[in-house]
Parts: structure tokens; C-alpha cells; sequence
């Protein structure tokens, strides 16, 4: 389905569900996955199949406030689903606690690779997880949209609504936490 | 490996499964349809935001301003609807078939809102499995569906154990609209809240023969209940016109008495809102074909 997709732009996209608003599938077709693999990464599987849904709901929702001026829809959603994420903080913070913890994230899916790939990052996983559970939110998300989601600068500060200089400092100073944190161990 | 990389890769989860990317997909789908299919709720918006004491405040202004109807009852018309549905002959068809076309108009504190509407068709067979096309398109399925009782999601079988007893029916309707899927009614409004899903019972969801006769009756049991003699759609249909003004809210009813079908169902909501919900039934009935 979403190599159907590879030859629209998203101008096209957007076009399409302007018109027809039942072309907003095509958008979920085309981000579903990626806006998957940044919650999951942040949360867990179970969560993220949650809250990249409701990520698309709530971007169809709001579709009429989206501004091709402000940024792509990458960026919007990735917005969207931080904001989400967010609502989600506390839990977020105690699944890290749990980490740091244990070392092993508890299996979500039942699936057996999610505990494979779990040990195989064993090694840098409880410091990592303690570090990143030390940083604020504001950091968290700047960091965390560049490793997870891949979004360049411009895309950060279009999706958290911040000044570009603001992704700059606010990753810079996670960074400095995380050396610091981790060398502590 | 930077800081980065490493941190991509300890939080590295599997990718969704095609299970999880086609129950979002469908949520997504749902909520499209709902968007073009405007709420009951819709009218009462607002006033869930201004809270039950405003609201309470919003429907004794909205009376005031009410005009009074012709003192004719409806309910010999409602009792005899009643009857044309009971002896309805049995249901025949694989698929629930409704051709609806709505439209809503109208102002927010004197401000025009922009005119919506849309056709919507829906094929719907008794294990839930349904076909929907929007506005003359071409039909995409949809697995699992549900039926709106009421702002609650339900499935066939529940509408064919719905009660067939006019007060145990609204009782049943009452309790669903407060466990709906779509947030609270404020108390004020909850009474015309069911009586407008009481209409829609009539034409949107295959409810037995007996369930629709006890809809027809509970709204005739509704004293606020007028007459309006014979009345045209907006297709040109004739039929028997009815009102349930319930001040703030009135409902209009264009109903088929040689087979109690409802033709068209209006809804116009008078406030700091004032909002118009027109649904016209071109076809509700069961049929072998799809399309």
C-alpha cells in the first residue's frame, strides 16, 4: 500500500484530503510506521499501536489547522504524537525507573525478538535508560525526535513549536547530560 | 557508535505488526465516516462547554423565542406508524441497505457556518461486515462495524435484542446514551437527546419490526407532539409531517403512512447556536445486492 504513495508529495497529499477528506487514509498510509517506531521507541509496542492511531485521529481531527507554511506533515505529526507521548510522562519516566532496574524491558508483544534485541542492547541499556530518565521533558523530546524519529532541526522546532536556536541548546545540553550520566556509571 | 546511534538502537522496538496498522487504519476510517456524518451531539457542543447551568440558561431562552405549533396532536399519527411497522412483513435480504443525504446549516453567535453535506450509502450484513460509499464514490469495506445507538457503538445482534416495550426501549436507549462513546450529555439535555435518537432508530439501523413499532410509540407517548398534516421532502416526497418541539430543539418528521418509513428527519437547534442537521432517506431496507 504505501508504495502506491512513493510518487505523491506532500503537498499532494495534503491536497487530496482537503478535497476528499477520506484521502487522509493515504497520510496514514504513508507516516503510520514511522510515527509507530518513535512512540514504541518511547513507550512500548502496546502503547505505540494506541497512540500512533490516536495520533492519526487526532491529526485528522485538526487537519484544517495544518499550515504547509509551518513545516511538512512529518513534523505535524511528530508533533502531534510527542504531545501524546507527553500525556503519557509519568508512565514514561516509571517505564525508564523499570529499566534502569531490571537492565531487561519486560516483554510487550509476546513477540520473542522484543526480548532478543532487548538483551542484545543489554549492555548499554540500564545506564542509557537511568540517564534518559533524568533528563526533562523538553530535552527528552528534542532528543528523542532526532534519534527515534530522524527529524532534522528545522523539522524539531517546526513539530514542538520552539525556535530552532531552542533545538540547538535544549539537545546540546541533553547530550552533556546523557556523557555526563553515563561516564558516572 | 555515537551517543545517538546508541541510543536509536537501545530503544529499537519490532516495527508494527500488520494486525496493529490495520486496527489503526480502521479507527482512522471510523472517524472519517463519523466526520462526514455529523453528530447528534452536534447541537449540543456548545453547551457541553458552557456546562448544564448555562445550558439549562440556553434552552429557556431558546423557549421564549418558541413559536406555538397548531395544537393537533401527532400521536394518532405516531400510534398509526406504529401499527405499519408491527405488521411489517418479515425481513428479507442479506444486507441492510440505507441511502441517506444530509445537510446542516446554520449560525454560531450570528455567524454563519459553512454548509456541509454529503451522501452517505451503507451495506451492512449480520456479521457486521460492511460496505460504505461517501458521496457517490465507490464502496470500501470496512470489517467489524458498528451501529450509533445513541452516540454508543453497538453490533447488529445487540439492535435485534433491542426491547420491544416503548418505556423498556427508551429506558435501553437512555442507558446508552449515557454510556456513549462520545463524552457526556449535560442533564438538561439528555430527554431531547434520546428522543432524537429515537428518531434515527427509525430509519438508520435495522431494528426489528417490533422495536420500531415501539419507537413509533414512545414518541407518541411525548405530549410536546404536532401534526403538521402532509408535507414534502426534499426530494418533493409526500408524507405525514410531525414535530417534537422540545424548545430548545425541534424535530421534524416526514414519515411514509402506507409503510411508516421515515423520508426525511430535521433537526434545527435554536441558541447562542443555531444549527439545522437535515438527513433525507432516499432508501432503508434490506437487499440481496450489493451496490
Amino acid at each position: 500500500m504505501p508504495q502506491a504513495l512513493d510518487g505523491l508529495t506532500d503537498a499532494q497529499l495534503v491536497a487530496g484530503f482537503r478535497e476528499d477528506p477520506g484521502r487522509f487514509t493515504e497520510v496514514y498510509d504513508r507516516y503510520f510506521h514511522d510515527v509507530h517506531r518513535y512512540v514504541a521507541g518511547r513507550l512500548d509496542v502496546q502503547e505505540a499501536d494506541d497512540l500512533a492511531a490516536e495520533t492519526f485521529l487526532t491529526a485528522f481531527r485538526l487537519r484544517d489547522r495544518f499550515d504547509p507554511a509551518r513545516g511538512g506533515l512529518r513534523p505535524w505529526l511528530f508533533g502531534i504524537a510527542t504531545h501524546l507521548v507527553a500525556r503519557h510522562r509519568r508512565k514514561e519516566t516509571r517505564h525508564y525507573r523499570a529499566l534502569a532496574r531490571t537492565g531487561v524491558a519486560p516483554p510487550e508483544d509476546g513477540h520473542e525478538n522484543r526480548v532478543v534485541a532487548a538483551v542484545a542492547a543489554g549492555a548499554a541499556y540500564p545506564g542509557l535508560a537511568r540517564a534518559l530518565a533524568e533528563l526533562n521533558q523538553g530535552e527528552r523530546d528534542v532528543l528523542l525526535l532526532l534519534a527515534l524519529a530522524q527529524l532534522s532541526h528545522e523539522e524539531i522546532a517546526a513539530a514542538l513549536g520552539i525556535s530552532y536556536g531552542t533545538v540547538g541548546s535544549r539537545l546540546s545540553r541533553a547530550r552533556k547530560k546523557l556523557r555526563d550520566l553515563l561516564e558516572d556509571r | 557508535m555515537n551517543d545517538l546511534d546508541r541510543i536509536t538502537a537501545t530503544l529499537a522496538k519490532p516495527e508494527a505488526s500488520e494486525r496493529s496498522f490495520a486496527a489503526g487504519r480502521a479507527r482512522l476510517e471510523r472517524e472519517i465516516h463519523r466526520s462526514r456524518r455529523p453528530r447528534l451531539v452536534l447541537w449540543t457542543a456548545g453547551a457541553v462547554g458552557l456546562g448544564a447551568v448555562a445550558a439549562a440558561a440556553l434552552v429557556a431562552a431558546a423557549s421564549i423565542g418558541a413559536t406555538k405549533a397548531a395544537d393537533l396532536s401527532a400521536r394518532p399519527v405516531l400510534m398509526a406508524a406504529a401499527s405499519t411497522a408491527e405488521t411489517t412483513p418479515p425481513v428479507t435480504g442479506r444486507y441492510w441497505y440505507t441511502d441517506t443525504g444530509w445537510a446542516v446549516k446554520g449560525t454560531v453567535s450570528g455567524k454563519k457556518m459553512r454548509p456541509r453535506s454529503g451522501t452517505t450509502r451503507i451495506w451492512v450484513d449480520r456479521a457486521d461486515h460492511a460496505w460504505i460509499a461517501q458521496d457517490g464514490g465507490k464502496p470500501v469495506e470496512s470489517k467489524g462495524w458498528t451501529f450509533n445507538l445513541c452516540d454508543k457503538s453497538v453490533r447488529f445482534a445487540d439492535i435485534q435484542a433491542l426491547p420491544t416495550d416503548p418505556a423498556a426501549l427508551r429506558a435501553k436507549m437512555t442507558d446508552a446514551m449515557k454510556n456513549n462513546d462520545d463524552g457526556p450529555v449535560p442533564a438538561a439535555d439528555q430527554d431531547r437527546f434520546v428522543t432524537g435518537c429515537m428518531a434515527d432508530l427509525l430509519y438508520s439501523l435495522p431494528a426489528p419490526a417490533k422495536v420500531r413499532a415501539a419507537a413509533f410509540r414512545s414518541l407518541a407517548a411525548m405530549p410536546e407532539s404536532r401534526d403538521l398534516g402532509t408535507r414534502k421532502d426534499g426530494l418533493g416526497r409526500s408524507g405525514k409531517g410531525l414535530l417534537i418541539d422540545n424548545g430548545a430543539v425541534k424535530t421534524t418528521l416526514i414519515i411514509d403512512p402506507r409503510t411508516s418509513t421515515v423520508l426525511e428527519h430535521v433537526l434545527v437547534a435554536s441558541g447562542i447556536k443555531s444549527v439545522e442537521q437535515r438527513y433525507t432517506v432516499r432508501t432503508a431496507a434490506w437487499t440481496d445486492r450489493l451496490g
